[in-house]
């Protein structure tokens, strides 16, 4: 369900999230859009870390949805909510 | 009934006095009080603790460290280096049989000035969704139990002050009644939070010596006026001595008996006549198998407050008369870590044994009122007499006695 022109790339600061803070262990060139969580192994508690860390670091304030994503749910899925929150 | 004896075959140790057993024995035998100012309580009425220090979570963590508030950080790393200590593989163990009892007082509230204040600004969408799992303080039995791989019997006791000693003493009934084969039982706590020294301030309880934080912490000296608040954590392996001996285990002493006691009389203040606590020490006594005169050494709960040691030192002589054994006290090195000291001290009795040294009481000068004890004080005693007890008092009215033999 996620725009075509969100695929090509992940927003700068997720990823920064995805590597410098949950320190998942894909190299980042390979991350991409269809990337699942389950696949980086981050799970609830993990988005929850998610949450903390992108206020903590850039001051975003995602929505609660974020939390509401499942294990099979994308990268692209996550930079949806992401954009949302601005 | 005499009850059977629980080795010890490991120690893990986190604590102001250092990272390691080592550290913590060679600190603690100096005598010096580690309080110092505190950069957290910056501010406050009281503004000095004693704190765990250059110990480096992410270096012993990885990415756990950050989701983890320090009492559970102290309770993993304390636990790992037990389980290591002790000679055990986690990956070989039978795990269902590996019981993990931790003592803890409270929540862990160091993350909660900030979450309130989003919640009292109107922000209930600014609340870390991480807030219950970090502060919960179950959560030092389960994330151990979840870094070790350990999946028997899980739980917390919280008996305020004693509960590290209460832990203890529930681990061994756990192995006395055959449900384990091991239990990682100890206590973790940090109570450096700017709420913790603000209610205990308010109530009286800590020394306001803030122009000098390393003569605060003073157990049984005349010059007291409250205790230091402190941090860290303690984990004890206990296994049965048969079990310990065929995998060719180091029994580092032996927990030989326990008892617990509630004061039932008042929520803050010990019972004027030491009721209870009379009564854990004798039923400690009974259940060990010994005598007031077996004793080498105490340990007491000795916490620097004017009228709590002033009644311990009272309930001592009423137990051994005129012929006292030499008194130690950790709390003026260490502070005091509330759920956690109870074990610390359980630990710091083990070593006290292994070495046959009691380590001395910082700051002791001179006691004053009616019961003197034999302090050790200025530097370690040689003692001969393998048996010590170990006292824990708790608000609530809750007491609990160990009883450690070096074999």
């Amino acid at each position: 369900m996620t725009d075509p022109s969100e695929q090509a790339t992940l927003p700068e600061n997720l990823i920064t999230l995805l590597t410098d803070h949950l320190k998942v262990s894909m190299p980042t060139e390979q991350l991409s859009p269809t990337t699942t969580l389950e696949d980086l192994d981050i799970d609830s508690l993990a988005l929850m870390e998610l949450v903390v860390a992108a206020e903590e670091t850039f001051g975003i304030v995602l929505p609660d949805d974020l939390l509401d994503l499942s294990p099979s749910s994308t990268l692209g899925d996550a930079a949806r909510v992401f954009h949302e929150a601005g | 009934m005499k009850q059977a004896d629980i080795a010890v075959t490991g120690l893990g140790l986190v604590t102001p006095a250092g990272h390691t057993t080592a550290e913590n024995w060679a600190t603690l035998c100096r005598g010096r009080s580690t309080a110092t100012a505190d950069p957290l309580l910056e501010g406050l009425p009281v503004d000095f603790s004693c704190q765990v220090e250059g110990f480096d979570a992410e270096a012993e963590l990885g990415r756990l460290a950050e989701r983890l508030d320090p009492f559970t950080r102290f309770a993993v790393v304390a636990a790992r280096r037990a389980v290591a200590d002790a000679g055990l593989d986690p990956l070989t163990w039978r795990k269902d049989r590996i019981g993990v009892v931790l003592g803890v007082t409270g929540n862990s509230l160091v993350t909660y000035d900030s979450e309130y204040r989003r919640l009292g600004a109107g922000r209930p969408d600014r609340v870390s969704p991480l807030m219950v799992p970090r502060s919960i303080p179950n959560m030092a039995a389960g994330e151990v139990a979840i870094d070790l791989d350990a999946r028997g019997p899980n739980f917390i006791i919280s008996t305020a002050c004693a509960s590290g000693a209460t832990a203890i003493g529930t681990a061994r009934a756990l192995l006395h009644s055959g449900v384990c084969d091991i239990v990682l039982t100890g206590g973790a706590e940090s109570a450096r939070s700017r709420m913790i020294s603000t209610a205990f301030a308010r109530m009286r309880a800590l020394s306001r010596r803030r122009d000098r934080p390393h003569l605060a912490s003073r157990p049984f000296d005349a010059a007291r006026d409250g205790f230091v608040l402190g941090e860290g954590a303690a984990v004890l392996v206990l296994e049965r001595p048969s079990a310990a001996r065929a995998r060719g285990a180091q029994v580092q002493a032996l927990l030989r008996g326990f008892a617990a006691s509630a004061d039932a009389h008042h929520p803050i203040s010990p019972h004027p006549e030491g009721r209870g606590v009379l009564q854990a020490i004798a039923a400690a006594l009974e259940d060990g198998g010994c005598r007031p005169r077996d004793i080498g050494h105490v340990n007491a709960h000795g916490t620097s407050t004017p009228r709590n040691d002033a009644l311990e030192a009272a309930a001592i002589v009423r137990i051994f008369g005129d012929h006292a054994p030499p008194v130690t006290a950790p709390k003026g090195v260490v502070g005091h870590s509330l759920g956690a000291a109870g074990a610390i001290e359980a630990a710091y009795t083990v070593l006290a044994l292994r070495h046959g040294m009691v380590p001395p009481v910082a700051n002791f000068e001179d006691q004053a009122g009616d019961h003197k004890l034999d302090i050790v004080a200025g530097s370690p005693r040689p003692v001969s007499t393998g048996a010590a007890l170990t006292f824990s008092f708790g608000f609530g009215g809750q007491n609990a006695v160990l009883l450690f033999t070096a074999d």
